[in-house]
C-alpha cells in the first residue's frame, strides 16, 4: 500500500527538470530561429513588392512620354522627369493621385528623400515608394532620322534636346542582408516611336 | 493500488521526445518560407528581364525582323552580360530565344525554379 504512493525519488524529480530544461532552452531558441526567419521572408517580398510597383508605377508614364530627363533640381543628375500629355477623353491622375486636366501637359519629376522615392507634379509631392536607395534615368536611346527607331545610345551627360524612343532607368534598393541591388530597365517611349513610324508609313495597309 | 502509479520517468522523455521533433517540423516549416520568398523575388526579376527586352524590341526592331536576325535581338549580342542574370540576391539565370511563330524568350534560373516563357513583340508584330 505505502510504496504504491511513493511518487518520484527527489533524484528522478531533478533528472526531469534538468530535461524540462534543456528541452524548452532549445524551444526557446528554435522560437526566436522562427521569428528572424519570418521577418527575413517578410522583408524580401516587401523589396519585391516594391521593385514591381515602383515599374507599374512609371511604365505607362514613360511609354506615353513626349520627353524624359534626369531631374532638372538635381546638380548630379539623379533623379527622373517625365512630360507627358494627358489623354483627352481618360486624363487619369497625375503621380501624387490628382486628377489631370484633359489633354493637359503633365509634369512629374522623381526624387530620393532619404530612403523614399518621392514625386512632385504641379505643385504637390507624394510618396511613390519607400525603401529604394536611388532612382536614376541612365541612358536615353534617341531617333535622330526621324525613323522611329532609337539610332543613337546617350549616357550620361544627357543630353536636353532630341526625339527620344527609349530610355533606361536603374532602381536601386537596400537588401535584407545588407548592400544594395540594382536593377536597370529599358523602357520605350512608345508615343514617340509610333508617332515617328506612323509618318514614315510602317503601319499604311 | 498500483493503478495510481502516475507516468514513469521514460514516459516522459518519450513525450517529450515527440513534442520536440514536432516542433522541428515546424521550424523547417518558416525556414521554407524564406526560401519561397526568394523563390518569389527571382519570379519578380525574371519578369522584369522580358518586361526590358521586350522594351529594348520596341526601341531597336524593324518591321519584318525575323527573331533570328532582329535588330532589336542583335542589338543585345550580349545576352549572357545582362546585368540581371548574374544579379547576387537571386541564383543565376540563363536566357535563349527560339522562333516559334513569334519570338519566344525563354529565362531559365538554376536550381528547382522553373523556366519562363515569355512573347517578345515589337510595335509591328513579330520582332
Amino acid at each position: 500500500m505505502k510504496q504504491s504512493a511513493s511518487g518520484f525519488t527527489l533524484i528522478e524529480l531533478m533528472i526531469a527538470m534538468l530535461i524540462g530544461l534543456v528541452v524548452s532552452a532549445g524551444a526557446i531558441q528554435m522560437f526566436q530561429h522562427a521569428m528572424t526567419q519570418t521577418n527575413r521572408a517578410n522583408e524580401i517580398q516587401r523589396t519585391q513588392q516594391t521593385l514591381l510597383a515602383t515599374i507599374e508605377h512609371v511604365i505607362p508614364r514613360i511609354r506615353t512620354a513626349s520627353v524624359v530627363s534626369p531631374d532638372p533640381d538635381d546638380a548630379n543628375g539623379n533623379g527622373l522627369q517625365i512630360t507627358r500629355t494627358a489623354s483627352s477623353t481618360n486624363p487619369g491622375n497625375n503621380c501624387t493621385g490628382a486628377p489631370n486636366t484633359a489633354g493637359a501637359v503633365v509634369v512629374e519629376r522623381y526624387f530620393i528623400s532619404g530612403q523614399d522615392l518621392n514625386c512632385e507634379s504641379n505643385g504637390q509631392t507624394a510618396v511613390v515608394a519607400f525603401d529604394i536607395v536611388s532612382f536614376n534615368l541612365n541612358r536615353l536611346y534617341e531617333d535622330t532620322n526621324g525613323d522611329g527607331r532609337g539610332d543613337t545610345t546617350h549616357t550620361k551627360p544627357l543630353p536636353n534636346s532630341g526625339v527620344m524612343v527609349g530610355a533606361e532607368i536603374t532602381i536601386e534598393q537596400p537588401l535584407v542582408d545588407g548592400g544594395s541591388r540594382i536593377i536597370p530597365m529599358h523602357i520605350a517611349l512608345r508615343n514617340n516611336a509610333l508617332a515617328n513610324r506612323n509618318k514614315r508609313g510602317d503601319f499604311s495597309p | 493500488m498500483n493503478k495510481q502509479s502516475g507516468i514513469t520517468l521514460i514516459e516522459a522523455l518519450i513525450a517529450m521526445l515527440i513534442l520536440s521533433i514536432g516542433v522541428l517540423a515546424l521550424i523547417s516549416l518558416v525556414t521554407s518560407a524564406v526560401v519561397a520568398s526568394h523563390r518569389a523575388d527571382q519570379h519578380a526579376l525574371m519578369r522584369v528581364i522580358a518586361t526590358d527586352i521586350q522594351e529594348r524590341a520596341w526601341i531597336h526592331s524593324n518591321p519584318g525582323d525575323s527573331c533570328n536576325n532582329s535588330v532589336a535581338i542583335a542589338n543585345l549580342n550580349s545576352w549572357s552580360s545582362h546585368p540581371l542574370i548574374n544579379e547576387p540576391s537571386t541564383p543565376p539565370m540563363s536566357l535563349s530565344v527560339r522562333n516559334d511563330g513569334g519570338c519566344i524568350l525563354t529565362i531559365t534560373p538554376q536550381g528547382n525554379t522553373a523556366a519562363m516563357e515569355f512573347q517578345v513583340t515589337g510595335p509591328g508584330g513579330a520582332s
